[in-house]
């Protein structure tokens, strides 16, 4: 039996539990510190992003990483030596010694996909620090985050860490912020969370000062673990993540950092774990176990595909199709059709083996706004005129939001503006399609943008009557 | 890869071949101590000796050399975002927009030398590298730093991919002009050995392409072209006096 801190689920904690009631006792008492002492809430907000220029912000601020294979890792270490420093101030405060962060597991049926309680009440709240009004006006009334937004299925299924449509995300620097190397964890749920929730959570400059930012990066966290768990599934060994540094503060404000490849055993490293020892089943669209031939001119599928393990690098993809033009997304859907190159299929046919993995990818190119619209659009793949539920689950193939997109367009120092780029991998809705007729024409793909909408709340966010345009680069189908 | 490293075999065989390249065979520059040598001879510019029509040649070649290792990242970008069959054709748009920024601006900036008889002395290369000193220092040179990292979204066919590859490298040569045009005015009035103040300049700039903290890199090379003035005004002086 672990001694180490077990971290639970907010919607399943035991009756009596006092677990949120200490953390909002000590997030009260961080945010009455300094902004300078590295234990106040100030500070450990800031060192995700901070907007203040007055006084100049401190060199140990706004290194959160993002759009990177970073991302999980750093992030990590953020929320391990947080809530060392707010098991630190619960017991100062009079707490008990073993207490661990909740984390908020929004991939539940009604009413756990929604703001936990605790966060919700203000006025006669016993957890008046755990409530901030700057979040959607919706979410903080209690609608639901749809599955489409907190499913983990995309990238529980992936199978490799390294790459943007893999599970950890892309190769960067070290250094920077925000890169466009967003990996499926990254994007689903965790942006699309953010966005969703909206306010201080929608901006990385502000997230971490809402206290249920820390409940969502640690069920982000939790599904790494899960991911690790999955027989086939390794974290990268590649010395540039392995021996990649991060410094944060511990207790008492004192200076500390951890390597990528000590922190890979919660329980060993880190003296904690989750309460659900068991790993969780991958959900998702199944890899068909025959022969699926796609329409001409596609190349056949040759049935089930191994498992990239022994690739660790992304192999060069091969582009096959791309929409001719710009467009812009608002708050109603757009759809928009990728013409498929018969040329470009033949030549990637010739150079595709029978030991090449026959997958076939989306990508978004330069999504810019001037903001971020508070928007999750779902991406889904030949959808019907009227599409039912099902038909919208079996041909989602993952989201488009805009964390991150201010800084991406504005960013400090040496980092370079760019546009957000996300991907992902169709090759299993593509199998769908065919089985159920729904993709004929192989030389067309239509792709539509739809905005989710919160459950319980006709309202998709707070700014989406006025939400500012997003403007997309290309849509384009690689294959490989 | 392969045309930037015919660019520096041709550059390296012009400048060791003792063939009176455009650029630096000719130069009023005198070595401190070469006043009294009774062979010592003050010679023009090679900006005023030469048309400048006929210095551009030298000026594309030592542009392929020096700044195209900064153009690989856009090359590889270009390619990678086109199909297959015209990849080839991205790329070499990509790299004709890029130089062409890179020959306009040799135009302009030979005439220039030409134009205000600038010659190859001390006092001339203290004066520029003094410039290129505090330009590495501007904001304007980490914006065009910055920006030389900027992709942009390609059109796949048509016409518009054409003109996509074209208008990129043209972008992406706006910015690294803005980033190193006074490095390479450096080499316009450069004396002596080409291949001396090629492989330093060329190295900065691509140093500061590739470094993961440009700025350290910037401010380096400003302290390294500040004290280069330094001395070289401080020989003029010593020479006129």
């Amino acid at each position: 039996m672990t001694t180490a801190f077990i971290r639970r689920d907010v919607w399943t904690l035991a009756s009596g539990d006092q677990s949120l009631l200490w953390y909002a006792r000590a997030v009260d008492s961080m945010q009455k510190k300094p902004p300078s002492d590295p234990t106040s809430w100030s500070f450990q907000a800031a060192i995700h992003g901070t907007s203040i220029s007055m006084p100049p912000p401190l060199p140990a601020w706004n290194q959160c990483r993002h759009g990177s294979w970073y991302f999980v890792v750093w992030h990590q270490m953020y929320v391990y030596f947080f809530e060392r420093i707010v098991r630190d101030q619960v017991v100062a405060l009079g707490g008990p010694s073993d207490w661990a962060l909740p984390y908020w597991n929004y991939n539940q049926p009604s009413p756990r996909n929604a703001l936990p309680l605790a966060f919700r009440e203000n006025a006669n709240s016993p957890t008046p620090a755990l409530y901030v009004s700057q979040r959607n006006s919706s979410i903080n009334g209690g609608a639901g985050l749809p599955p489409s937004i907190t499913s983990p299925s995309f990238a529980l299924s992936r199978p490799l860490f390294i790459g943007a449509t893999e599970f950890g995300g892309g190769r960067t620097s070290p250094l920077g912020q925000f890169w466009s190397e967003t990996g499926r964890l990254e994007q689903t749920p965790h942006n699309d969370v953010h966005v969703a929730i909206g306010g201080w959570m929608g901006n990385p400059d502000t997230a971490a000062q809402d206290p249920i930012f820390w409940l969502h990066h640690a069920n982000i966290d939790r599904l790494w673990w899960i991911w690790e768990q999955h027989p086939g599934h390794a974290d990268p060994s590649d010395p540039a993540w392995a021996k990649q540094a991060f410094g944060f503060f511990d207790i008492g404000g004192v200076p500390a950092s951890l390597l990528g490849e000590k922190v890979l055993d919660i329980v060993r490293d880190l003296d904690y774990t989750y309460d659900s020892g068991a790993a969780v089943a991958v959900v998702g669209v199944e890899l068909r176990e025959g022969p699926v031939k796609w329409p001409d001119p596609w190349p056949s599928r040759v049935g089930a595909v191994g498992v990239q393990s022994a690739v660790a690098v992304e192999p060069v993809r091969q582009l096959v199709g791309a929409t001719d033009r710009s467009f812009q997304l608002e708050s109603d859907p757009v759809r928009v059709a990728v013409t498929i190159v018969p040329r470009a299929l033949e030549e990637s046919r010739a150079i595709v083996s029978g030991e090449l993995q026959q997958r076939a990818y989306l990508e978004i190119d330069d999504i810019d706004a001037e903001s971020n619209p508070g928007i999750v659009y779902g991406v889904y793949l030949n959808l019907s005129a009227s599409p039912s539920p099902t038909e919208l689950a079996q041909h989602h193939v993952g989201n488009v939001s805009l964390f991150g997109i201010e800084r991406s367009k504005n960013p400090r120092g040496d980092e370079h503006a760019h546009g957000l780029h996300i991907a992902m991998e169709i090759t299993e809705v593509l199998d769908q399609l065919v089985e159920e007729g729904s993709w004929t024409n192989g030389l067309e793909l239509d792709v539509s943008f739809v905005p989710t909408s919160l459950e319980q709340s006709d309202r998709k966010s707070e700014g989406a009557a006025a939400a500012p345009p997003v403007s997309i680069g290309r849509v384009s189908v690689f294959f490989d | 890869m392969a045309v930037i490293a015919v660019a520096w075999v041709v550059t390296v065989a012009i400048d060791l071949g003792g063939v009176p390249s455009s650029f630096h065979s000719t130069s009023g520059f005198m070595m401190p101590g070469m006043a009294n040598m009774a062979k010592t001879k003050v010679v023009h510019s090679w900006s005023i000796r030469w048309p400048v029509a006929s210095q551009l040649p030298l000026w594309l070649l030592m542009c392929v050399a020096m700044m195209g290792p900064a153009a690989i990242a856009g090359m590889r970008h270009t390619a990678l975002r086109s199909y297959r069959w015209r990849r080839t054709r991205a790329m070499a748009e990509f790299f004709m927009a890029y130089l062409a920024v890179w020959v306009i601006y040799g135009f302009v900036a030979l005439s220039g030398a030409s134009l205000f008889s600038l010659r190859s002395s001390w006092r001339t290369i203290g004066v520029v590298l003094a410039v290129a000193s505090i330009w590495q220092t501007t904001v304007f040179k980490r914006r065009s730093l910055r920006n030389c990292h900027r992709s942009v979204c390609l059109p796949a066919r048509g016409w518009s991919a054409e003109i996509g590859s074209l208008k990129f490298g043209f972008r992406h040569g706006i910015s690294c002009l803005g980033s190193c045009w006074c490095l390479m005015f450096v080499m316009i009035v450069a004396p002596g050995n080409m291949l001396l103040w090629m492989v330093p300049l060329s190295g900065t700039s691509t140093v500061e392409r590739l470094s993961e903290k440009p700025r350290r890199t910037t401010e380096f090379s400003a302290l390294i072209a500040g004290v280069a003035a330094i001395c070289a005004l401080a020989i003029a002086i010593r020479q006129s006096g």
